[in-house]
């Protein structure tokens, strides 16, 4: 899980103090006195910020969202950050000091294009904490000419002839998918253009080096908006390596994590308009099969590529930081025995102290939902609808809660022309579809950011009383 | 169902199954727009495609469901099976693994919709004979023995690919006539729409097809 300890740099200016008991449990930092707690470091991370400051705040309103309001909401201005506005975020040797108000802050706003380059690598986690600019420079580069070295490597397998069959399978595979990913963007239309051949040497670097992963399809789709940003091969395979430690278990065979970020997504539509979750039902389309791009890509493919390099770095922005090992920063193959058992015997460390944590809330909450499980067998007999309870951001979406929401803006979205045709299952995914590529970036995040605020809002509520 | 003013009679439903790469997609678009899209982007989970046809005087309008090929997404794309009156197996003519999995293609096809769906084998990437790995021949028996209907294709240059389709509607529309498919049975891929509002009311085109359908 990427909440792995509470950490300093997330504390923010307005104390909020959401948690005034039942602390502990929740407390995995190795410096008690500096914490306040990962969820709710969590909730001041996020948009719960900009709900409190909007002095006209109203939680039934949201709930009972309207254009209106949506429209409202746009016309808040909302502004890019400019280089001026990041360095405000360094201290004067470079480094990343307020962490959080810089996330805060691309999360509301987005980044200028000509600074993702820069920002993209913070937000995705690619430097040990507390790396000045200097040494953020030398990290680059020795990184850079490790990912050089292990490419060549392959590549000279590949040209020669005891190349093995496995190598030569990843790279076909690769290659047909590298000339079937994003081919309508200018920066990818030719087929010997440079970033479909940067693309396939990311993609088969990491499928070769990551043996028990090795290629999947979707992974193209990931990379491609990294090499778009970045413009420089092995930055951009450092980021994917990155965001792949979030997002491998995507790709994991028995499909455990997306079952359940899929149960997630049906909570959540089911607790936000029931009308529509209960008309999904009828027409047996209530599984969400339909929105499997969605969660698997974190909807890449829904929106036209330059647009969705915003809803990346917002959705990004929106999750904890997750820095990596301080001494050996991203891990750019799992076939690095030495360093990996190395990195391994600490994240196990980690493991353990959150098990211990998550063990005692999980206790908790087992207590708490006993009561309310046979309040709602109760009720089911009574044939009444009781829609349970939204897990807590650090459960809610598997590391990535706000992706959820988006989901949801998109769904809802075309309700009322779904109830309005009477679109029976297969009706429902075709429609759906057709937006492939083409949704709007600025709309869905603002239904999103609004429906997210009133969840994180309530999330508070809900720890308050208990 | 909703009853109202249509512009076909029957919906059935196709679903395009097969090995990554094989060419589905590029079928379907080459069926729908009659184009070959050489960069159409992989398929993730599922893609679709509609279009109206005429059989024996009926129009038709197919819901035709692209799946993913890679086995990763198996467990999905096997969800999307559920309902199809067509389905079409492709392999690539020039790739022999491809041909080699087509039992199981053809299991899970089988086991996951009615018995009653007609299982179409299509050979496709014909335009590139000289690359071929798999013999017409061999293919031919293959689905004989399997009872299913074949061709050789090309979305490449559009041979034998609205056949392919057209053939498969014909098949169920036959069905439909002689009873063996009963348009009643739950999942059976086919929509009777009657058609009893004046047509010409309803100017043609695909989307008058979906307007409103329900005065209920
Ligand atoms: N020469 C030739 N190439 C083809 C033909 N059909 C498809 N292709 C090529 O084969 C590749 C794969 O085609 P797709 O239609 O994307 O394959 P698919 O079966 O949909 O693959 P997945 O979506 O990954 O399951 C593309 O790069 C096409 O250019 C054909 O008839 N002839
Ligand atoms: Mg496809």
């Amino acid at each position: 899980m990427a909440y792995k300890q509470s950490d300093p740099a997330l504390k923010l200016k307005v104390d909020l103090k959401p948690f005034e008991e039942g602390l502990e449990d929740w407390d995995v930092s190795p410096e008690p006195d500096n914490s306040t707690g990962k969820v709710a470091s969590f909730l001041q991370n996020t948009g719960l910020l900009e709900t409190l400051q909007s002095t006209v705040f109203n939680v039934s309103k949201v709930f009972n969202y309207n254009k209106k309001q949506v429209e409202d909401n746009t016309s808040r201005e909302r502004r890019p950050l400019t280089d001026a506005e990041f360095r405000e975020y360094l201290d004067s040797v470079g480094n990343l000091t307020r962490d959080t108000e810089f996330r805060m802050h691309v999360y509301q706003n987005g980044v200028e294009h000509s600074l993702r380059k820069v920002v993209w690598k913070h937000l995705l986690n690619v430097f040990p904490r507390e790396f000045n600019g200097k040494k953020r420079f030398d990290y680059l580069t020795k990184k850079k000419e490790e990912y050089s070295k292990i490419r060549d490597e392959w590549k000279r397998l590949l040209d020669s002839d005891n190349c093995s069959e496995n190598v030569k399978l990843v790279a076909n595979m690769v290659r047909k998918d590298t000339l079937r990913t994003d081919r309508g963007h200018p920066l990818f239309s030719d087929d010997s253009s440079e970033n479909v051949i940067r693309l396939f040497n990311l993609l088969v670097t990491y499928a070769l080096t990551h043996p028990s992963l090795s290629y999947c399809q979707g992974m193209s789709d990931l990379a491609s908006p990294l090499l778009l940003v970045l413009e420089d091969e092995a930055h951009a395979y450092i980021c994917f390596c990155s965001l792949m430690r979030r997002l491998s278990q995507n790709f994991d065979l028995k499909g455990l994590v997306l079952n359940k970020k899929f149960e997630h997504l049906q909570l959540l539509l089911r607790r936000k308009d029931p009308e529509f979750f209960s008309y999904l039902k009828y027409q047996n389309a209530d599984d969400l099969l339909f929105c499997y791009r969605w969660v698997l890509l974190e909807l890449k493919r829904e929106f036209p590529l330059d647009n969705v390099l915003t809803l990346l770095e917002v959705m990004w922005a929106s999750i904890p930081p997750d820095y990596p090992n301080m001494m050996l920063g991203i891990r750019l193959s799992d076939l690095d025995y030495e360093k990996s058992s190395l990195y391994m015997k600490q994240a196990n460390i980690k493991k353990n102290v959150l098990n211990t944590a998550y063990k005692k809330l999980k206790r908790k909450k087992l207590e708490c939902q006993d009561i309310d499980g046979c309040r709602s067998m109760v009720e089911d007999v009574k044939a009444e609808e009781v829609v349970p309870k939204l897990p807590a951001p650090d459960e809610f979406g598997c590391e990535n809660p706000f992706l959820l929401f988006l989901c949801l803006a998109l769904l809802l979205q075309q309700k009322d022309v779904i109830i309005k045709k009477r679109m029976d299952y297969n009706e429902i995914a075709m429609h759906y579809d057709k937006f492939i590529r083409s949704n709007d970036v600025d709309s869905v995040l603002e239904r999103a950011r609004l429906e997210y605020s009133a969840y994180l809002r309530e999330q508070q509520n809900g720890s308050k009383k208990v | 169902m909703a009853a109202g003013p249509y512009n076909y009679s029957y919906i059935f439903k196709y679903i395009i199954i097969g090995d990554m790469g094989v060419g589905k997609s590029c079928l379907l678009h080459q069926f729908t727009e009659k184009k070959f899209m050489a960069d159409c982007p992989h398929t993730i989970g599922v893609e679709f495609g509609t279009r109206i046809i005429e059989v024996a005087g009926q129009k038709i309008k197919l819901q035709i469901w692209d799946t993913a090929g890679q086995e990763r997404f198996r467990a999905v794309t096997r969800s999307y099976y559920r309902g199809a009156a067509g389905a079409l197996m492709v392999y690539d003519i020039t790739r022999r693994t491809t041909y080699n999995h087509l039992s199981s293609w053809l299991t899970d096809a089988r086991n996951l919709t009615n018995p009653n769906t007609v299982i179409f084998l299509i050979g496709n990437k014909s335009d590139l004979d000289a690359q071929r790995d798999v013999t017409y021949d061999e293919a031919k028996q293959f689905a004989e023995e399997n009872g299913l209907m074949f061709l050789e294709c090309s979305a490449k240059t559009g041979e034998n690919v609205e056949d392919a389709f057209l053939d498969t509607a014909k098949k169920i529309y036959k069905n439909i006539q002689d009873g063996s498919l009963d348009l009643n049975a739950a999942e059976s891929g086919v929509q009777h729409k009657p058609s009893n509002g004046p047509r010409g009311a309803n100017l043609g085109g695909e989307s008058s097809g979906n307007k409103d359908p329900c005065s209920c």
